[in-house]
């Protein structure tokens, strides 16, 4: 059996509740079942990241994008299950978005910045994480790029996002739609308590009165 | 094209949208007398579902309103398509950028035949676009509002506005059809509420379905236009200065129940360019009725190029190309033809058809009316921050308006609007690339300012923003915007302008040859008066509402501005247009300056009619596809009544 | 046997809960359900229960069944599994854990999936077991009326959604299908009364005609659960729907829960919908499940005269949706025939499907087309496609690899009956488990049976896996496309019925606060938009 390094931490503070209140192994049963193994390995479909490594990297980009959008990461990528690995939401759009950027160098670093922001208690974490982010323009851009990703589902290009705040004339800023997917993921309308346009998943009539709050979409208490 | 070759029907139509649906659909209905009809679409054929449609749309890098549809709106470079290859192009949104802007990409010049499917000569850009599949303009909104009475004689009641003419006919004609298109499209509406301005039903009468939830953002604009002084609102030039204004919901093929084996709407926000949910009706929902009955056709992509005229006078066949495989031609021999291909490619394929030289001035136009008086709703749009949140981006794009203006005394002196109240923010109007949110969020991740919510204290003018942020700050920071983002929209009536016309480009042609439409539009004074109508009420609104306008400053290049003055400044307008295209081929009781009669009937040519919008002869303030949709099933009455007679 | 025997002492200790519950598990066989108090519940799951005390409690590492072995099931196994569910029918409630053999080589997710695809499994067999209450499925016939099929169970939504909106009891006897008065024998045919959603799917998407050249037929039916509520909110009529008492009704129908201290178990909501495929000779009977059937076609045109045909229908298709507390957003599952329609891999495979021809010359039919219009059957035809077309559809999501190993598993434990023809394609089940879910004030927070139904901002509860379409019942809206293509929840959170809002009209109170949103969201079923009558408008 390779070496797999060791588990990723869990990414927020769970609630105590357990996921199946009539009975069944609870959550904390299972990790402590499991906490030889790691929060890795994906099964069958073939874009997965093939290692633990990989797969551990996701756990820590999905940290990164909470801490870079302002969303929690069960909103991002899993609902009530622990480490967001492949094939642990069904929706899943961590994994595009991963497959988006993982190949770049500067990924790397992201991934570190966050790495390190985990040492520290957790309210500091995310402020900690944007403010490394921001020392660098190659950091600081392809976070750009990244946020864009979650709340638009576009891509917009680190360089080209460089271009457009410091070339004295800028060409109209041009991004790509990821997929459809991504486009009805996106979080922007979320944001603004609405939803995207042409993906609504709620009931006749819910524009007659005013929408839950802004946590019940963002971080989902 | 030898005679024996043709498909034969009893009827022969041209076009596949809203007219020509309802009437294949209608003249079936009885199906103990089946009539054999025969749809030529230019475009493509009904698909099995909307997943080709909705993919398209979702991954739109611009969502225009012809996004979904085809043919594709831009190339793999999101490009835009050179119509010239486009075997049945149409005009897209695309097209509508100024001219000879090389930073203005994605949108083309307005002017540059190579990205611009209408050849627009101007003096100012025809601002409207169609679809050309099957379904037509699928893309609709939605709203199903009838004309007021006094719509119908506008020569009668404002004598003092020479373009007007009446309609060969009035409300009271109309009224029962009204009733029946409402059936059809499945119109949700309230019938008190829809009791203004003269507009009345029948003993017993019900809309099909209970009206749609007003949004939050309509009752918001109703609280401020609730009280008014008689000051306030003298502007208006009312009979009497209203001191409230009402906002009524808008009747809306949307529906709020189960209906016809279709959903209630959810709220998807989309109506424009596509219901995910075919809550809102769109014609392929007939066309398959019409088809299920065995006695109607849809043959798509058969491109209609010339009506054929023999020498008694009447049309003795339609020609046409057949794409999007072996090309081939053909032609379809029938009792009656239709035209319903809507109001450009209506004239232009009348036009088009010079009959080697016999109607070099083309068919049924004896009159020289078929492509004039060129009608749009030019639509201006306002746009601004309210003090708390409205809670845009909610329900359909727009559930409520305000039509108790658009009839009056003033009508004299300046056009009428009515007002669309905008449920989806700043999505369309926000400018830069792409819409919002993706210009708003762009701004704050990235430190930019194109939407001009994040303004640099520094007055000069920077293009950069104040802010680019990360984390919770961003979201609450965009959530503090959007939610307060508000637009409302002015449909303006437009005056018919002989010189607004669709005539037939000399040089340009489409990937089958055809000459493609030429063009000329401008707006009237008395259009451009009705836009400083409702820019007065714009103030009076964004005064009772607190909201903090964000309407752009026209730049000098945009081809759509026009300047007036105003209580002594000079205030700069720029128009959209509201996909409203009417009057090219306008009714009248007289043949010498009308091309159909009151039953859509051509005067030149006893077995063709002509149906849909382009047969308006004024074009009102309402959006004209109720009004369309119950020519058509008065139309379809008549043909059964006169030339399908037992 | 060991297995067994473990099994029904944990069973029995149960009971010693609760004298009623002890009833309904231990011996007695009557039908099913006989009433919400006597109510059985399968209990078994796709683990081992680890506490005896509790049998919805799971050993992760002790599968019921091992899928991934190639070795046959062991017969105590199946006798243990194929005895439970002749006597304790169908589950009432999921049990499902993030965890199980594979341990930490699938995530939580993937160990929840193939808990609800036991689950699946289970109520499938259940449902389908001979009405009697007595024989096990393994030993029935191909004709032998199953659980679903004896209206004591189930009735069908035409018999529900009268004519004119009238009320009825569950004990009323079916009517024969108009125009079959003298054929329908009604103890052993089914009736069907054609409609318009009979032969073509939902908003009207499309027939679907069988190589033969017969039209598939669709049918819905549901329990006495979702019957009871029905009568008593008065939503079989129109009119019934939109009464003053019913704009201020939300509709929430019962679900499913386990017995648990001291309360009696009971099934809850479920509803169920099939297709059928007309079988034209005795040689097919032998592959499915069949039923006799009395038809009652369309009116001839321009007459009320209904003709009235005989036929054998096999069963191709099988939908289920199953409210229980713990997934108020409904489980949905869907089986089929496995001679349906290839995969995109199997396309070339020598094999008579039900719904493709195989061609291997260049000129091959399109490939999941509608057929011509018309598609409404002519009644002189008996059911017979007017035309040459045939309907030519190929699965385009395929089964995963981990349906495909349950499968293989539980056709083996039903082999020799015609039930090892059957295949699942998958559950679809809300993920996000606090999503609309009510729970008590005090703690330990335990849900309620009732459902949030104003849940914003997503009714749907992020449902797991995002796309489900059966090859027979949503033929012509499989893909991936965000709503637009096939999802049990997505497009069943649309559903509405037609309740009017309250009489006075605006939403908001004169000092500008929002009243109670009007509600008309139907509780995710499209049976209520079915009841007939006049609508007021």
């Amino acid at each position: 059996m390779t070496h797999l390094p060791p588990p990723e931490p869990r990414l927020t503070p769970h609630d105590e509740k357990e996921d199946e209140p009539l009975g069944g192994v609870t959550r904390r049963g299972v990790l402590a079942g499991a906490a030889a193994a790691t929060a890795a390995v994906s099964i069958g479909a073939s874009d997965t990241p093939a290692t633990a490594q990989a797969a551990g990297d996701m756990v820590t980009f999905v940290q990164l994008s909470a801490a870079l959008t302002g969303i929690a990461a069960r909103k991002l990528a899993t609902p009530n299950f622990d480490a967001p690995v492949p094939n642990s939401d069904p929706v899943d759009i961590k994994r595009e978005y991963f497959q988006q950027v993982s190949k770049r160098p500067v990924f790397r670093s992201l991934l570190q910045i966050t790495r390190d922001a985990q040492k520290l208690p957790e309210p500091q974490r995310a402020d900690a994480i944007i403010e490394q982010v921001k020392a660098r323009p190659d950091t600081k851009y392809l976070a750009r790029s990244i946020v864009l990703m979650w709340y638009l589902g576009a891509w917009y290009e680190p360089d080209h996002l460089k271009t457009l705040v410091e070339s004295p004339n800028p060409p109209p800023p041009t991004f790509k739609v990821i997929s459809s997917k991504a486009y009805t993921q996106a979080w922007a309308l979320r944001v603004a308590q609405a939803h995207p346009m042409g993906f609504s998943e709620m009931q006749f009539g819910y524009w007659a009165r005013p929408p839950s709050d802004l946590p019940a979409f963002i971080t989902g208490n | 094209m030898a005679a024996e070759s043709c498909i034969e029907c009893d009827v022969a139509i041209v076009g596949a949208g809203f007219a020509g649906a309802l009437i294949a659909n209608e003249l079936n209905k009885d199906r103990g007398r089946p009539i054999e009809v025969v749809i030529l679409e230019a475009g493509e054929g009904v698909p099995p579902n909307i997943n080709d449609y909705m993919e398209r749309f979702y991954t739109a890098k611009i969502k225009v309103p012809e996004s979904p549809y085809t043919p594709p709106v831009v190339d793999k470079d999101d490009k835009p398509i050179n119509p010239s290859t486009v075997n049945a192009g149409r005009p897209t949104s695309i097209s509508l950028g100024p001219k000879g802007d090389p930073k203005a990409p994605p949108f083309g010049d307005w002017t540059d035949p190579k990205q611009s499917y209408l050849i627009q000569k101007g003096p100012r850009p025809f601002a409207s676009t169609y679809d050309r599949v099957a379904g037509g303009t699928s893309h609709w909104l939605g709203t199903c509002l009838r004309f007021v009475p006094a719509d119908f004689k506008m020569k009668t009641n404002y004598p003092s506005v020479p373009q007007f003419v009446d309609w060969p006919i009035s409300y009271d004609d109309l009224n029962e059809c009204y009733g029946k298109a409402e059936e059809e499209l499945g119109v949700s509406a309230d019938l008190q509420e829809q009791s203004f301005l003269g507009i009345h039903f029948p003993d017993n009468y019900k809309y099909p379905m209970p009206r749609i939830p007003r949004s939050l953002v309509d009752v918001e604009v109703d609280k401020a236009l609730k009280s008014l002084s008689e000051d306030q609102t003298r502007f208006l030039e009312m009979e009497k200065p209203p001191t409230s204004i009402a906002v009524r919901s808008l009747p809306a093929a949307r529906n709020s129940q189960p209906y016809k084996n279709r959903r209630a709407c959810a709220g998807n926000t989309n109506c424009i360019p596509i219901c995910p949910i075919q809550a809102k009706y769109d014609p392929t929902i007939t066309l398959n009725d019409a088809v299920e009955t065995g006695h109607v056709k849809i043959l798509d992509r058969h491109v209609a190029s010339e009506i054929v005229v023999s020498e008694n006078g009447r049309i003795s066949q339609i020609n046409f190309i057949r794409h999007g495989g072996p090309r081939a031609t053909g032609c379809v021999k029938a009792k009656i033809y239709v035209i319903a291909a809507h109001a450009i490619e209506t004239p232009r394929l009348l036009l088009m058809s010079k009959n080697g030289g016999r109607t070099p001035n083309g068919v049924a136009n004896t009159s020289d009316m078929v492509g004039r008086n060129l009608m749009d709703h030019p639509y201006y749009v306002v746009w601004g921050l309210t003090r708390t949140p409205i809670y845009p981006y909610r329900g359909p794009l727009i559930t409520s308006g305000i039509g108790d203006l658009c009839d009056g005394p003033f009508r004299n002196k300046r056009a009428a609007f009515r007002g669309d109240i905008g449920n989806e923010g700043w999505n369309f109007i926000v400018g830069g690339v792409g819409g919002d949110p993706n210009v708003t969020t762009l701004d704050f991740v990235n430190g930019l300012n194109n939407s001009r919510l994040n303004p640099r204290t520094d007055p000069r003018g920077s293009p950069l923003g104040k802010d680019a942020l990360f984390g919770k700050a961003l979201a609450d920071k965009l959530n503090e915007k959007l939610t307060r983002q508000f637009r409302i929209g002015f449909l303006v009536e437009q005056t018919p302008d002989l010189d607004n016309r669709v005539t037939l480009s000399r040089e340009f042609k489409d990937g089958l040859g055809l000459d493609r439409p030429e063009i000329s539009y401008n707006l009237s004074d008395y259009t451009r008066q009705g836009f400083v109508a409702a820019y007065r009420l714009k103030n009076l609104l964004f005064e009772k509402m607190y909201v903090d306008e964000f309407t752009e400053k026209v730049a000098p290049d945009e081809p759509t501005r026009f300047d007036e003055l105003i209580d002594g400044k000079i205030v700069s307008f720029k128009y959209y247009g509201a996909g409203h295209i009417m009057g090219t081929c306008r009714m009248g009781d007289d043949p010498k300056t009308s091309v159909v009669d009151k039953f859509q009937r051509s005067h030149d040519h006893k077995n063709l009619y002509v149906v849909g919008s382009s047969t308006f002869p004024t074009g009102a303030t309402a959006n004209p596809t109720l009004t369309l949709a119950a020519l058509c099933l008065l139309t379809a009455k008549h043909m059964l009544d006169t030339d399908f007679r037992k | 046997m060991r297995s067994t025997a473990r099994y029904w002492r944990t069973t029995v200790m149960r009971d010693h809960l609760s004298a009623a519950a002890v009833l309904s598990v231990v011996g007695v066989l009557s039908s099913f359900p006989a009433s919400p108090a006597q109510a059985r519940c399968n209990l078994m799951h796709d683990l081992r229960s680890t506490n005896l005390s509790d049998p919805t409690s799971a050993d992760p590492a002790k599968p019921t069944i091992d899928f991934n072995s190639n070795k046959p099931v062991d017969a105590a196994t199946k006798d243990e599994i194929l005895n439970n569910i002749t006597e304790t029918g169908i589950p009432c409630q999921e049990t499902v854990t993030g965890d199980g053999p594979e341990g930490a080589k699938k995530t939580q997710l993937q160990h929840r999936q193939r808990g609800f695809d036991f689950y699946s499994w289970l109520t499938f067999l259940a449902l389908n077991s001979p009405a009697d209450g007595r024989t096990r499925i393994d030993k029935s016939m191909p004709n032998t009326k199953a659980i679903w099929e004896d209206r004591k169970n189930f009735k069908q939504l035409l018999d529900v959604m009268l004519p004119d909106g009238a009320a009825s009891n569950w004990t009323d006897p079916k009517k024969a299908p108009p125009g079959c008065e003298s054929e329908f024998k009604p103890d052993t045919d089914m009736g069907i009364e054609i409609i318009e959603e009979s032969y073509n799917q939902p908003f009207k998407t499309g027939a679907l005609i069988d190589q033969q050249g017969n039209y598939a037929l669709f049918d819905i039916l549901m329990n006495k659960d979702m019957f009871d509520y029905i009568q008593e909110h008065k939503l079989y009529s129109r009119a019934g729907q939109q009464s003053a008492v019913n704009s201020k009704l939300k509709v929430d129908f019962p679900a499913g829960k386990n017995a648990a201290s001291g309360q009696a178990g009971q099934p809850g909501g479920i509803i169920i919908k099939v297709s059928w495929k007309i079988l034209d000779s005795e040689a097919e009977n032998r592959k499915f499940h069949t039923v006799d059937a009395v038809i009652s076609m369309l009116p001839d045109h321009g007459s009320t005269q209904r003709r009235c045909v005989r036929k054998t229908l096999g069963l191709v298709g099988f939908h289920v949706m199953h409210k229980t507390v713990t997934r108020l957003q409904w489980i949905w599952t869907s089986f089929e025939h496995v001679d349906n329609v290839p995969e995109q891999s199997e396309i070339r495979k020598q094999k008579a499907w039900n719904f493709y021809k195989v061609c291997n010359t260049r000129a091959c039919p399109p490939v999941n087309e509608t057929p011509p219009r018309p598609w409404e059957p002519k009644p002189a035809l008996g059911l017979k496609f007017d035309g040459t077309f045939r309907s030519q559809i190929v699965r385009t999501t395929p089964l995963t690899e981990e349906t495909k190993k349950m499968n293989r598993k539980f056709q083996e434990i039903v082999r020799g009956s015609v039930w090892e023809n059957y295949m699942l394609l998958s559950t679809q089940w809300p993920s996000d488990f606090r999503c609309a879910q009510k729970t008590t004030h005090e703690p330990p927070a335990q849900p309620l049976p009732d459902t949030d139904l104003e849940k914003e901002p997503d009714i749907n509860c992020a449902p797991a896996p995002t796309f489900l379409a059966n090859s027979t019942l949503e033929t012509y809206s499989q893909g991936k496309v965000p709503l637009a293509s096939s999802s049990c929840m997505a497009c069943h959170g649309n559903a509405t019925s037609y309740q009017l809002s309250p009489r006075e009209a605006d939403q908001f109170e004169p000092d500008g606060k929002p009243k109670a949103k009007f509600f008309n969201q139907t509780d995710f079923t499209f049976m209520l938009e079915k009841a007939r009558g006049e609508t007021q408008k």
